[in-house]
């Protein structure tokens, strides 16, 4: 019901139609009301600034091409963090089969890597930070997820979390209690498989 | 203070967002119960994990970019529907049929080549021998040239 409510209330909802309809100005719009939170997002989940900027860009590049299906069952900003969400998980996982690769091809050259690329901290820091993050983000409903990004990355306040999402403030206090305790335990399982490994 | 009140003040405790008297309870409550401790220190984590600077570049530049991209995305798009249905197909079958000629053809060249050692080995020999060796070399096979120079 609150949910729904939301969507109605979403002021990106117009917009949004107008951009299925092939208005590019209405899609500029919308790029120019979320590119503040998915270049946040793509940056946190990357720990590389030009890396972030170019996949902030592709995420919103799909999510052009997929315009057509979005069916408005949520808000547009929340499918968008999706979009980033996967878009982030993909660079990730192509950028660690390079390292590797690399790595592996100069110690058959017999050059040894240097210190930078060859120790763990200021290649795998960034890239398990951000697995951490996407992995965790990835796993939570959508509406704990935008919520906390809204409270973490944005710094929003409680007042301002409800005028956003159109939810009481006291709904947003319980909303992200409940979506810190998921997200702390979904952190505390990697944690767990992560000293397993 | 009791837990379930704790739990309700622990978001707005860690950033500093309530007054000094309840701050003072809910730290005092962390302080015994391990749940709430475990809890904040989660919190924290994400909290650090999420906390990024804002990006530096122009929002302009960005938006302009990302347009830039979506139009070129849309020209090859535009480009690809242009094609006929057919030219996929056409294009595959005809990269299969060279494929395949390829293979087809590959033990018939080997053969003249063969053919053309032997040639030339016959050159060694006398000038008619050679010349209706090249005349025949098409229709006989290896073994049958190889009598042919025995024979002479």
């Amino acid at each position: 019901m609150e949910e729904s409510a939301a969507r109605m209330n979403d002021p990106e909802s117009g917009l949004v139609e107008l951009a299925k309809g092939g208005d590019d100005g209405a899609f500029e719009q919308l790029v120019r009301l979320n590119q503040a939170s998915i270049r946040r997002l793509a940056a946190a989940m990357l720990n590389d600034a030009v890396e972030a900027e170019d996949a902030a860009q592709e995420a919103f590049v799909k999510a052009y091409r997929k315009l057509s299906g979005f069916r408005g069952q949520s808000r547009f900003s929340s499918w968008l963090y999706r979009i980033t969400i996967n878009h982030c998980k993909n660079v990730i996982a192509k950028r660690d089969r390079w390292h590797w690769l690399s790595l592996e091809s100069m110690r058959e050259e017999g050059i040894e890597p240097p210190v930078a690329l060859n120790t763990p901290e200021k290649s795998a820091r960034g890239t398990e930070a951000g697995e951490t993050l996407s992995k965790i983000l990835a796993g939570l409903p959508d509406n704990y997820r935008a919520i906390l990004l809204l409270r973490e990355m944005k710094g929003l306040s409680y007042l301002e979390i409800s005028k956003e999402l159109v939810i009481s403030v006291d709904g947003v206090k319980s909303r992200l209690r409940r979506a810190h305790a998921a997200a702390v335990e979904k952190l505390r399982h990697i944690q767990q498989r992560t000293s397993v490994k | 203070m009791k837990h379930s009140d704790a739990m309700d003040y622990l978001d707005s405790f860690r950033k500093g967002e309530i007054e000094p008297t309840m701050s003072g309870a809910v730290r005092r409550h962390a302080e015994t119960c391990s749940k709430c401790r475990a809890l904040l220190n989660g919190m924290d984590f994400l909290g650090r994990l999420m906390n990024v600077p804002a990006p530096t570049g122009s929002p302009d530049t960005f938006v302009r970019s990302v347009m830039v991209r979506i139009k070129a995305d849309k020209a090859l798009t535009a480009e690809m529907d242009a094609r006929p249905r057919w030219f996929i197909p056409v294009v595959s079958a005809g990269l299969l049929a060279s494929v395949l000629l390829m293979a087809f053809c590959a033990p018939y060249a080997f053969r003249r080549s063969e053919y053309t050692s032997d040639i030339i080995s016959a050159s060694h020999q006398d000038d008619t021998v050679r010349l209706q060796l090249i005349e025949k070399a098409d229709k006989l096979t290896h073994d049958q040239i190889l009598d042919f120079l025995v024979e002479g």
